[in-house]
């Protein structure tokens, strides 16, 4: 979602300047992390971003700047705990929409909540996508990482560790369960947390198992622009694409790609990610009548592919069966959201 | 030195020749444009595809669709819309220098580029469904033209339209409409804004170039340079301060108001099909005055055919430096120009007293 | 040296013009006529000599009164016609163009250009002449803006000479012009025996250049007529506040003023 086209734009400005400059962009620290002492048994650590999150006891007053970990709070049963929350992007998933509406939005059509609003909740535990920029983007006047933390809050990076220098690429299908195993710990629900991930993970496997011996398709994932295109790749897009049989076209890091290029690339399949306010008609209507000469136009393999769908969050394996429903024709049930 | 020499030669190259010569360079940079991509594609078979469409007969030459597609449906129209986006603002950058008597005067120093990001923008990012990519282009011109009008409208005082007082109005619309344009982007920023087009469009880019962009440029470049060249004295008599206009002959409240309004319809169609794409309208005019002296009948054709022919180079680079990674062409003129302005300066640029 | 006397003169005349500026009355029903005759328009600063001139090359539209040149009222006629029979040299034009010197010039022929805008020969020739009446022909390629204030002055009149105008107005052309170019220009205006508008705050310059002076103050015209009849102790006193001696030029045998302050005596 725009989370990784976003992130995505980041990579790319730094993947531009690096390879200008002969570097490479760094690997980027994964967010996964593993209860140090005995699970459920408090104190409890957990790794994030190279840090460690320790805790004495559960967390009571929790305030999540990112829509996917809000919704994993409310799928753990947490949703009491969450004071307020921001950075929504989507409508929220039918399994908790009703409760998200007791948690108060106080984010913006500009962004995140300013410091002083964030700071004045007290919360035990906020969390973030990324650690970096975006909600803690002090340019913006928003409250750091490290003032939170002097505070006395700690800070959970759900998805990515720094999105500017590469983090959103190396996403996969199991950042959300990760995330998910880590908010179990925390919040001493690990059995809530791996009864979510254990059908989530039977939602993938159902995926991997219909799709195993069919023959792999190549795919585009358009998402807009009408000139330079804008293409989805890279980190839970491509793992998506992988898992569902497919390859992306498009390598890691694009971003914007000239029309001739995507002519030139004749995927078999064409993914039209749309985001909310987005028309997919629009969208294919302009596939249509710009590329006629494509296979997957002329065979009408465009899919849509609601974008919230392929966010590292609880709804991540109806983006993945979606995919692979469209690249193999397949009709596998999706996932309740 | 002849009587004829006195007036006609000294340090200016020959204006014909050198306008001979920049349309010739602009014809090569479109053939090149075509050729060349992020896709290789052999020029035989660039030469077959065009052939094909020009020439009625078989010609013998075989292409894949894809390949047919990529030359004639997307490099040769990009090449025309740049060169064609190049020459409106190089020559309404010339018109507008002479009209407000500012050598830094550029389209886009009147609020124009403002006008029509703002609308882009608003229309990207606020409109939804169909609406939006429809009218974008549409948005973005008459963004401009109504930002153009405001300025001059803002400029007035007494019935007088001073050139300082239409770059201050132009400067600060420019900046009143930048600053909205700004928020828009910042709301595109939030996850579901749509930023990304939003970026790319106010980058500046000729990428999503198609025939049916073609026809109204052109039209309008053709008809705005002859009607302008028909007026070049006048704009010679404006270069000589607005006192001695008058005792010209000229109605400078009039010309002013006209050759705005020429010049907006000219950037505003540029604009609205590639985006704001600056440096252009400010230096070429400047070289162009080096090489062939102030008087705009030269000044013009000269502008338009070395506009045009800059923004094609630069356009190719834009496709070609980092394949298969696009630039915005906006990004790279000044990179590319910059440099080869500089160095016309030092070659030829005027003595300090 | 060409510019012969031309056989024709055009008769100029300022019919009591009066000009309000932001609602201030300026100008209070000026007249002044000339034909074929340089006069010269003397008055203390401020005194609306510029406004008066402004009326006639069409730069301020009077309030009352009317222009006409060779009978026809030149704000009613077309711009380029006036532009045509009358030719300008203002004050302060601006010193900062990026033109050569060929090129400023060559905007003299703005109001003769047909709008095919095609260079001819006549052009070409009225360019020249005008360069080398005013001795600017070596400095063609120069930029205007090299140039000293005084030789930016003889491109404005080489500039003005060559629209080929039967009536000249100059507004203070011996400003930044030393004193040798200060008598050339003058000498060359009266050689042109063109009908001449010239205002000058030397009046020494003026009794020896003018066949007429008119003497303007605070915006209504005090006297005119010859300098001997005009320049006279009590006018110079009333006028310009400065004792006056009327004396004769040993060298050209024309009218000589010497001056002190008023408090000398």
């Amino acid at each position: 979602m725009t989370l990784n086209r976003k992130a995505a734009t980041g990579v790319v400005a730094a993947a531009t300047i690096f390879v200008l400059a002969g570097c490479t962009p760094p690997e980027a620290p994964q967010p996964s992390g593993t209860p140090s002492s005995e699970a459920q048994g408090y104190p409890i650590s957990v790794e994030n971003c190279d840090r460690t999150l320790s805790f004495d006891s559960a967390p009571e007053k929790v305030l999540s700047l990112w829509q996917a970990p809000t919704e994993m709070m409310l799928a753990l049963g947490l949703g009491d705990r969450v004071v307020a929350r921001a950075g929504d992007y989507a409508t929220y998933p039918e399994s908790v929409a009703p409760e998200v509406e007791d948690i108060p939005s106080i984010g913006s059509a500009m962004g995140w909540p300013d410091k002083e609003t964030v700071l004045s909740y007290d919360a035990d535990l906020v969390l973030g996508q990324s650690l970096v920029g975006y909600a803690f983007d002090t340019s913006m006047g928003y409250a750091s990482v490290e003032q939170l933390e002097q505070s006395g809050a700690q800070v959970y990076g759900a998805n990515v560790c720094d999105a500017d220098s590469g983090g959103a690429v190396d996403m996969t299908l199991d950042t959300p369960l990760d995330a998910l195993r880590d908010l179990g710990t925390i919040f001493g629900a690990s059995d809530r947390a791996e009864e979510l991930i254990s059908s989530l993970e039977e939602q993938r496997q159902a995926v991997i198992d219909a799709v195993a011996g069919q023959e792999e398709v190549t795919v585009a994932f358009y998402n807009g622009g009408e000139g330079p295109l804008i293409v989805l790749a890279g980190g839970i897009y491509d793992d998506a694409i992988a898992t569902a049989g497919g390859t992306n076209v498009f390598p890691r890091d694009a971003v914007y790609v000239s029309k001739e290029e995507f002519a030139a690339s004749q995927p078999d399949v064409i993914l039209v990610g749309t985001f909310e306010g987005q028309d997919y008609e629009t969208l294919s209507a302009f596939l249509r009548q710009t590329f006629p000469e494509l296979t997957a136009v002329q065979e009408d393999r465009l899919v849509e592919i609601p974008v919230a769908d392929t966010d590292a969050s609880i709804s991540v394996m109806r983006g993945l069966t979606q995919i692979a429903n469209g690249l193999h024709g397949l009709d596998l049930p999706v996932p309740a959201s | 030195m002849t009587r004829a020499d006195i007036v006609v030669r000294g340090r200016r190259r020959r204006p014909r020749t050198t306008i001979l010569v920049l349309a010739v360079a602009a014809v090569v940079a479109v053939v090149l444009s075509v050729a060349v991509g992020s896709v290789p594609i052999h020029p035989g078979v660039v030469v077959g595809v065009v052939a094909d469409h020009l020439i009625p007969w078989d010609t013998g030459t075989s292409f894949t669709a894809t390949q047919a597609q990529i030359v004639w449906e997307f490099r040769l129209p990009r090449a025309l819309l740049g060169f064609l986006v190049g020459a409106a603002l190089a020559v309404a950058g010339a018109v507008l220098q002479a009209v407000v008597r500012n050598p830094l005067a550029d389209p886009f120093v009147f609020g124009v580029s403002s006008g029509a990001s703002v609308a882009a923008v608003a229309m990207l990012t606020l409109a939804t469904g169909s609406l939006a990519t429809v009218s974008v282009p549409v948005a973005a011109f008459f963004g401009a033209l109504l930002t153009t009008l405001l300025v001059f409208l803002l400029a007035q005082r007494r019935g007088r339209v001073t050139p300082n007082r239409l770059v201050l109005a132009g400067v600060a619309m420019s900046y009143l409409l930048s600053s909205v344009t700004s928020y828009l982007v910042l709301r595109a920023s939030t996850p579901g804004g749509g930023v990304s087009e939003v970026l790319s469009w106010l980058a500046g880019s000729l990428a999503a170039a198609d025939w049916g962009d073609l026809g109204l440029p052109a039209g309008v470049l053709v008809v705005a340079t002859v009607l302008l060249v028909l007026l070049s004295r006048i704009l010679n008599a404006f270069l000589t301060g607005d006192e001695t206009a008058v005792s010209l002959g000229v109605d400078v409240g009039r010309g002013r108001l006209v050759f705005f309004v020429i010049t907006s319809l000219l950037v505003g169609v540029a604009v609205a099909v590639s985006g704001a794409i600056g440096f252009v309208g400010l230096i070429i005019p400047h070289a162009m005055r080096f090489i062939v002296g102030t008087d705009h009948r030269w000044v013009l054709p000269a502008s338009a055919f070395a506009g045009g022919l800059l923004l094609v180079v630069v356009d190719i680079a834009a496709r070609l430096l980092l394949a298969p990674t696009e630039l915005p062409v906006g990004l790279l003129t000044a990179a590319v120009g910059a440099p080869f302005f500089l160095w016309l300066m030092r070659r030829l640029g005027r003595v300090e007293t | 040296m060409n510019s012969e006397t031309s056989t024709a003169t055009v008769p100029l005349h300022v019919e009591a013009v009066s000009v309000d500026i932001a609602g201030r009355r300026i100008l209070h029903e000026a007249s002044l006529s000339a034909d074929g005759d340089v006069l010269g328009l003397v008055g203390p600063n401020g005194s609306g000599k510029s406004t008066l001139l402004r009326t006639v090359y069409r730069m301020l539209h009077p309030a009352s009164g009317r222009v006409t040149a060779g009978g026809r009222d030149v704000w009613v006629i077309p711009a380029r016609e006036a532009a045509r029979i009358t030719a300008a040299l203002v004050q302060d034009a601006p010193s900062d163009l990026e033109l050569t010197v060929g090129e400023c010039v060559a905007t003299g022929r703005v109001p003769h250009g047909r709008l095919l805008g095609a260079e001819t020969a006549a052009d070409r020739a009225a360019v020249q002449n005008a360069m080398m009446a005013v001795g600017i022909e070596a400095y063609a390629d120069r930029d205007v803006a090299t140039l000293s204030g005084g030789e930016r002055q003889r491109v404005q009149l080489a500039r003005a000479l060559a629209q080929e105008p039967s009536i000249l107005v100059l507004d203070e052309p011996t400003n930044h012009l030393d004193v040798q170019h200060q008598l050339e220009l003058l000498s060359l205006v009266r050689r042109l025996g063109r009908t001449t508008l010239v205002t000058l705050h030397d009046l020494n310059l003026a009794a020896a250049y003018c066949d007429r002076i008119v003497v303007i103050d605070h915006g209504t015209v005090i006297a005119a007529g010859t300098p001997e009849h005009v320049l006279t102790p009590t006018l110079l006193l009333d006028v310009f506040g400065v004792h006056a001696a009327v004396l004769s030029n040993p060298l050209t045998g024309r009218l000589q003023l010497a001056f002190t302050e008023r408090k000398n005596l």
